[in-house]
């Protein structure tokens, strides 16, 4: 496949995963690695700023960096967390994560001979620690603040952008649950955040000081604790039995099965789905009411209104036969939705309505491309204007295009160009006020981190200068092979069902009833 | 441990006398039970349609089935996009409105078909072997009363509500959802895994018109705490008071018919219930 490294050699350089605007300006923001990096497209390849996690940071030379005194706080920090925070392998992570990510470990890519040797050499090598990868990354409309969420440890920055390119570290809110998507609310000041359990937070952008701590969430709490079965609630002798030890177990674990603590910030559980979240989104009907739009692992797109009747669900936008990873709420046309995921085709909805207006086939598109292509997992969608014009472009994931359609005013989608790329696109926007660039960054074999600039031209795309990434972060690289890189980097498809699971139910039909409560 | 291949083979057998032999008597429990425990968040095998308008109910209700070609054989036309040619299967001549989430072996569904002749119940059950018998259990009781129209109001399928309840129903469709003796997952770490949490509660709501009811009944007193605290949070919904709850029919048949409520019975166990009606959306 295109793009995908089969060297035995480690990866030399790590590819930027993520991008974000910052405002209007021809300033933006990228991820590579568990750095962010600033950069001013008029300028060039010169990075501006660069944060790193603080956790890497202390390993690398602390006197160099500005913010070595705040860094070296914020490694303490790191320190009291649980032992099993800091400490968690990507192996387990596959294990515990059971039927959610079974599928996880399992290349979306065709094994070829040498690439089965390589997984081969990799699974004898001890288990890498997961590195704290910048996984997410949004910036208010204006490009004040910029939101960051670094996967390992679930935990959202936030900083402050002085309009220069600088970011100030303002807050770092360590979530209960992996945080998969990131948005903000129409007015700017909520951040939402969609995790792996199926839920949607609030979080006030600006945290409020410590000491108003306001768990204001739609859980209440239970007064007391939770005693569980009693004599009156089980029925067989055997049973009973077990209720004995149950309880005897209950005195001597009660410790470890007390309720987790909920964070101790500010934040509101608006909506939960019982799937991985994929995608959150805000958008506004036409009397300018909020709304929140959920796409999850089991094909749903889910529309509620928005803060503070979240928890009214206004419709469905159904008919995905697949994951939904994207979605696309164009700003010149605000009654339409796209959205994409693991299906062979994208939809075209008028959300409010849960109508679906159209399918648009993106596989004989992809198939231009990697002629092989079977499945297809959109990763990520955008929308654009030229002049009266809309054009939706998506990107699949191991796929190095960009597919570009027209969103006519009746609905009609029509294919206009498909943009070759060098590598895999692992993420795409474009910048500037009247939307003039578009940057793609890439996964470049055996490259070092780059983003492709296309200049708009009329309607057409014209390949610029790209963007390379100067700064080194080569701490990183020495413990990441091509293997465990791939697994951070491209987790979309992973989210395809396998259809051979029965969740284990069915073969352990037969253990008596009491010891599921002991299993795991 | 030669047993459990001796009852994979009964089960086999009994199978095989019932596909020869039709099913007209009632089918036997013990070849169909299975664990009590079910993952929700795992995938399984399930068939769910794509959406409510992609159901075919007519093999779960035959004697509701339309035969008349129904309006909706296909989708607005897109004339502009590709793709757009899809049938839907024909609508019943009744929709499904009242649901029993969790039916297990279907006693409450099969008490209430004479209580509730002009409806449709639907018994929805994850585990797949206890919702076959409940199948079974319908076709065996249809064949015994070919007079009448008694159990033609009354299916079950396999499904997963936590996941699909609105790949089944459109908003508004139901006016009753039974939540009977639900599985109590008493670590705290599996109170995800309950059918009654606030956000899940948001798509009970949905399925739900207002003025329709959720009932709710459990022996496990923390767990009938946990529904009651989780449904009073919801803005949608509002407990219904003990008067009127007596006065409801399906409240003592609930309390009565189901094969977990004899077996408390059986037991000497409590029985906790609570009702709580949908309400009307806030302006918006």
């Amino acid at each position: 496949m295109v793009g995908y490294s089969v060297s035995f050699q480690f990866n030399m350089g790590l590819p930027f995963q993520c991008l974000s605007r910052l405002g209007l300006s021809t300033l933006f923001c990228a991820a590579t690695g568990c750095s962010i990096q600033t950069y001013d497209l008029s300028v060039g390849s010169h990075s501006l700023f660069s944060w790193t996690h603080p956790s890497l940071e202390q390993a690398v030379n602390v006197d160099e960096t500005e913010d070595a005194h705040e860094g070296s706080e914020d490694r303490t920090q790191m320190e009291q967390q649980p032992p099993s925070k800091r400490r968690k392998l990507v192996c387990d992570d596959v294990k515990s994560n059971g039927g959610v990510e079974a599928g996880k470990g399992k290349p979306g890519a065709p094994a070829s001979g040498e690439k089965s040797q390589k997984k081969g050499r990799a699974n004898r090598l001890p288990p890498t620690p997961e590195m704290p990868f910048v996984v997410l990354l949004a910036a208010t409309e204006d490009g004040s603040y910029v939101i960051a969420v670094t996967g390992q440890d679930k935990t959202l920055w936030v900083f402050e952008h002085d309009g220069k390119g600088s970011l100030k570290e303002i807050s770092q809110r360590a979530m209960p649950k992996r945080p998969c998507s990131l948005t903000l609310t129409t007015d700017g000041q909520t951040i939402l955040s969609a995790d792996k359990f199926g839920d949607v937070y609030a979080l006030p952008l600006i945290a409020p000081s410590e000491e108003v701590i306001s768990a204001s969430t739609l859980v209440p709490v239970t007064p007391g604790p939770l005693r569980g079965a009693n004599v009156l609630t089980v029925h067989s002798q055997r049973n009973r039995r077990a209720l004995e030890d149950q309880q005897r177990q209950r005195k001597a674990n009660a410790k470890r099965d007390l309720p987790k603590d909920g964070p101790k910030f500010a934040h509101e559980v608006l909506l939960g789905h019982v799937s991985l979240l994929t995608c959150v989104l805000t958008a506004k009907d036409a009397q300018n009411r909020p709304y929140i739009v959920t796409a999850d692992r089991d094909e749903h797109v889910r529309v509620s209104r928005g803060i503070p009747q979240s928890h009214i669900i206004e419709t469905y936008c159904l008919g995905h036969e697949s994951f939904v990873v994207a979605l696309c709420n164009p700003r010149s046309r605000p009654d339409v939705l796209i959205s994409g995921g693991g299906d062979n085709s994208l939809f075209l909805w008028e959300w409010l309505a849960g109508k679906l207006l159209g399918t648009i086939d993106l596989s004989a598109h992809v198939r231009g491309i990697l002629p092989d292509a079977t499945k297809i997992a959109v990763t990520k969608l955008i929308s654009y204007v030229v002049g009266d014009e809309c054009f939706v472009a998506a990107i699949c994931e191991r796929t190095p295009a960009i597919f570009i359609f027209e969103l006519q005013v009746d609905n009609a989608v029509l294919h206009r160009l498909t943009l070759s790329l060098r590598g895999n696109p692992l993420d795409i926007m474009t910048i500037g006020s009247t939307e003039l660039f578009l940057l793609v960054a890439m996964d470049v074999p055996n490259g070092a981190g780059q983003i492709s600039v296309f200049e708009r031209d009329g309607t057409a795309w014209e390949p610029h200068q790209p963007i390379q990434d100067t700064a080194n972060s080569l701490n990183e690289q020495s413990v990441l092979s091509c293997h465990d890189l791939d697994k951070l980097l491209y987790t979309v498809e992973n989210l395809r069902k396998t259809g051979n699971e029965e969740g284990g139910d069915e073969d352990t039909s037969e253990i008596p009833e009491q010891r599921s409560e002991t299993r795991e | 441990m030669t047993e459990p291949v001796n009852k994979k083979q009964k089960r086999a057998d009994y199978r095989q006398a019932q596909k020869e032999n039709g099913i007209s008597e009632l089918p036997r429990k013990r070849f169909y039970r299975q664990r009590a425990h079910a993952n929700v968040f795992s995938d399984h095998k399930l068939e769910y349609p794509k959406t409510p308008d992609h159901m075919d109910w007519s093999t779960y209700f035959p004697a509701f089935a339309t035969t008349t070609d129904s309006p909706s054989t296909s989708q607005p036309a897109e004339t502009s996009l590709v793709n757009a040619a899809d049938t839907y299967p024909k609508k019943l001549s009744k929709e499904v409105e009242v649901v029993d989430i969790g039916c297990g072996f279907g006693g409450l569904l099969v008490a209430l078909a004479p209580v509730l002749p002009d409806t449709l119940l639907l018994g929805m059950e994850i585990r797949s072997s206890v919702a076959e018998y409940v199948q079974h259990r319908i076709a065996a009781l249809r064949t015994q009363n070919p007079d009448t129209n008694l159990y033609q109001n009354i299916g079950c399928l396999r499904a997963n509500t936590m996941k699909f309840l609105p790949n089944f129903f459109r908003k508004g469709q139901l006016t009753k959802v039974f939540i009977c003796f639900p599985d109590p997952h008493f670590k705290h770490r599996k109170h995800k895994a309950r059918i009654v949490s606030t956000t899940l509660n948001s798509e009970y709501a949905y399925a739900l018109r207002p003025g329709g009811i959720v009932y709710t009944i459990t022996d496990v007193e923390d767990l009938h705490y946990w529904m009651v605290q989780h449904l009073e949070a919801h803005p949608s919904f509002q407990r219904i008071s003990e008067e009127e709850q007596d006065a409801d029919p399906c409240v003592e048949i609930m309390r009565t018919a189901t094969e977990e409520s004899k077996k408390v019975e059986r037991n000497k166990g409590q029985k906790f219930i609570a009702l709580f009606r949908r309400l009307e959306d806030p302006p918006w």
